[in-house]
């Protein structure tokens, strides 16, 4: 992420900051019932943070320069419990989840002066969250048509007395299915988040906004039992609050592979 | 079914208000895009022209004179090579032309503002000089770093004559009688009016630091000096006022870090400051209020900032900064260090 937006302006980067997000996310769902399954997501996280510093900004670099920050390690771990609905006659059934964010993620890491550095900038969040969705589905031809909610609420703040803002994700996508080689999709995904604050309440700026994001999706079938695909994303609509650092684009690498016990 | 669907559509629409922001955080400053001439130099000092239409910048490294547009979109018109490392201009009061001090040399240059050539150039007896001041359209008065005394020139008698004033940054007030002087220790008042200037009885409270003098003017019968300590380029969070008749102590302004500039605007009512430290979120000119001498805007620049380097126009529409972008530095140009660009803020109504 290198490109600032205030609001849904762009504005200039002075600080030239510069922030690599990448996860590596395991996937793990298992069916219990035909109607029940349990799926857990363990994402393994490294972030890098830089900036040019001007100077008298941080006081244990005073005359300015290059200001690296970095963290890494297992990413806080979601468990959720999936309940299947057949609302409407066996047609568009209803994946209805709940479950949590667990703590688990390191909060802690300290730039080269021994220093914590920012919670946004820490592999966790430091509070054991609730989590819910709902998903539904339905083929039409040799198409799937698809759509989900995803929401994470933050139930407290962390040790250091952060806390996240709400989120609230909505996914809308229509796949090609039609292959027995690969197969690809378009997708609208909203994100709509709440400002974190920090200790006592107070109020956080440069965090929370409105994203919309348009990606393309090209996978290939290796096997019967394994998937592998490519998503590029694109945003298409933000209104960010004051100013955060956005990517113009972001490519997710996705694998799948099917197994029964 | 339907009761399902509904409960599930109230769950969905109830939870809404779960990511809406309430609350909101107290900004205190904009955001816009960066009005900014890139220059790529090092600039010792700036003017605004007497029309409001032209700045005059001392291009140190360069050894020139840069005359830029402050109309519409900035642009630089014109460049005059002079001497060496020119450190220090003033415009006469006829608004004919600009006095410009070298330091590298001992000579004076002449500008006429009509054409923008040198008129004249003449030689003093100072090396190093630092500051150069009109007392009227005929008389200099000059100072020099490495000098104890000041000069005063006469232009038409192509006369100079040592003054009893202590060297240091100049300013002279508009009735052209009394001169002030920023030293390292003070600041001291001086009687011009006649051939040899005297010492005036009001001397101001030492700072009580060998300071550096960033920036010195007078507006409206006030004295403002902005300060670094020699000994601690930290240590220094405000910059001072005087009460011009009396030298009093008039007011501190805290920008918590030394001050690299000010200017007043046209009414005598805000002040802006340029501070040599960034806050956490970047680097701001403060606008105080005269009266209260309280912060009450800050404007956003786009980098480090430098001593005198600072103006604002008649109308006290616009103010001009020279900033330093710290990741623009990456050039493997011998020598090439901390060029300056010029920033234009619009200032808050």
């Amino acid at each position: 992420m290198s490109n600032p937006i205030y609001g849904t302006s762009s504005i200039p980067n002075y600080n030239k900051e510069r922030t690599d997000n990448s996860t590596t996310t395991l996937i793990v769902s298992a069916g219990i019932t035909d109607k029940i399954s349990v799926s857990t997501f363990i994402p393994y996280r490294y972030i890098l943070n830089e900036k040019v510093l001007f100077r008298g900004q941080y006081h244990n670099q005073y005359e300015g320069g290059l200001y690296s920050r970095e963290s890494y390690g297992i990413g806080d771990i979601i468990v959720q419990i999936n309940y299947q609905f057949d609302l409407f006659n066996g047609r568009f059934p209803i994946l209805v989840g709940s479950g949590l964010k667990l703590a688990n993620g390191k909060i802690n890491s300290k730039d080269i002066y021994d220093e914590r550095i920012n919670d946004n900038l820490q592999v966790g969040s430091g509070s054991m969250d609730p989590i819910f969705s709902i998903y539904t589905n339905e083929p039409f031809g040799s198409f799937m048509v698809s759509s989900g909610l995803f929401t994470r609420i933050s139930a407290r703040e962390n040790i250091y007395g952060y806390k996240y803002g709400n989120e609230l994700h909505g996914l809308a996508n229509v796949d090609f299915i039609g292959s027995d080689y690969f197969f690809g999709g378009i997708q609208l995904y909203y994100l709509l988040s709440s400002r974190d604050t920090y200790e006592y309440g107070k109020i956080a700026r440069d965090r929370g906004g409105e994203s919309v994001y348009f990606s393309a999706k090209l996978g290939i079938k290796l096997t019967d039992d394994f998937d592998l695909e490519l998503i590029m994303q694109n945003p298409i609509y933000q209104n960010l609050n004051e100013s955060q650092l956005t990517s113009s684009n972001s490519i997710q690498i996705g694998t799948l592979y099917r197994f029964t016990l | 079914m339907i009761k399902n669907c509904t409960i599930i559509s109230l769950i969905i629409f109830s939870s809404c208000s779960l990511y809406e922001d309430t609350d909101q955080p107290d900004i205190y400053f904009q955001i816009d895009d960066f009005d900014i001439l890139q220059m790529g130099r090092t600039i010792s000092d700036m003017m605004m022209g007497p029309s409001n239409n032209f700045l005059y910048l001392c291009d140190y490294n360069n050894n020139s004179m840069i005359k830029i547009s402050a109309q519409a979109t900035m642009k630089i018109m014109d460049e005059l090579v002079v001497g060496s490392h020119p450190i220090a201009m003033d415009i006469s009061p006829d608004n004919s032309h600009l006095a410009v001090a070298m330091e590298g040399e001992s000579n004076i240059y002449l500008i006429s503002l009509e054409d923008f050539t040198i008129s004249t150039v003449f030689s003093v007896s100072l090396m190093n000089m630092n500051d150069i001041v009109y007392i009227n359209s005929n008389r200099l008065l000059l100072s020099s770093t490495t000098d104890p005394s000041v000069v005063a020139y006469d232009i038409n008698s192509e006369t100079e004559s040592s003054q009893s004033i202590l060297n240091g940054e100049l300013v002279v007030d508009q009735d052209d009688t009394i001169a002030y002087v920023a030293s390292s220790s003070s600041i001291k008042k001086y009687h011009i009016s006649n051939d040899q200037a005297s010492l005036s009885p009001y001397v101001a409270d030492p700072f009580g630091f060998s300071a550096t003098i960033n920036h010195f003017i007078i507006n409206d019968d006030i004295l403002y000096v902005c300060l670094t300590n020699m000994e601690d380029n930290k240590d220094i969070k405000s910059i001072y006022s005087y009460n011009a008749n009396t030298l009093t102590f008039a007011g501190k302004y805290q920008v918590g870090s030394p001050g690299l500039g000010v200017v007043v605007d046209k009414n005598n009512e805000r002040i802006f400051i340029a501070p040599q430290d960034a806050d956490e979120n970047g680097v701001f000119i403060i606008e105080f209020d005269a009266q209260t001498k309280l912060e009450k805007n800050y404007y956003l620049t786009g980098g480090n900032l430098k001593e005198k380097c600072m103006v604002i126009d008649q109308t006290s529409s616009y103010i001009y900064i020279l900033v330093n972008t710290p990741g623009d530095n990456d050039s493997f140009e011998p020598y090439n260090d901390y060029p300056f660009d010029l920033q234009r803020i619009k200032i808050y109504n």
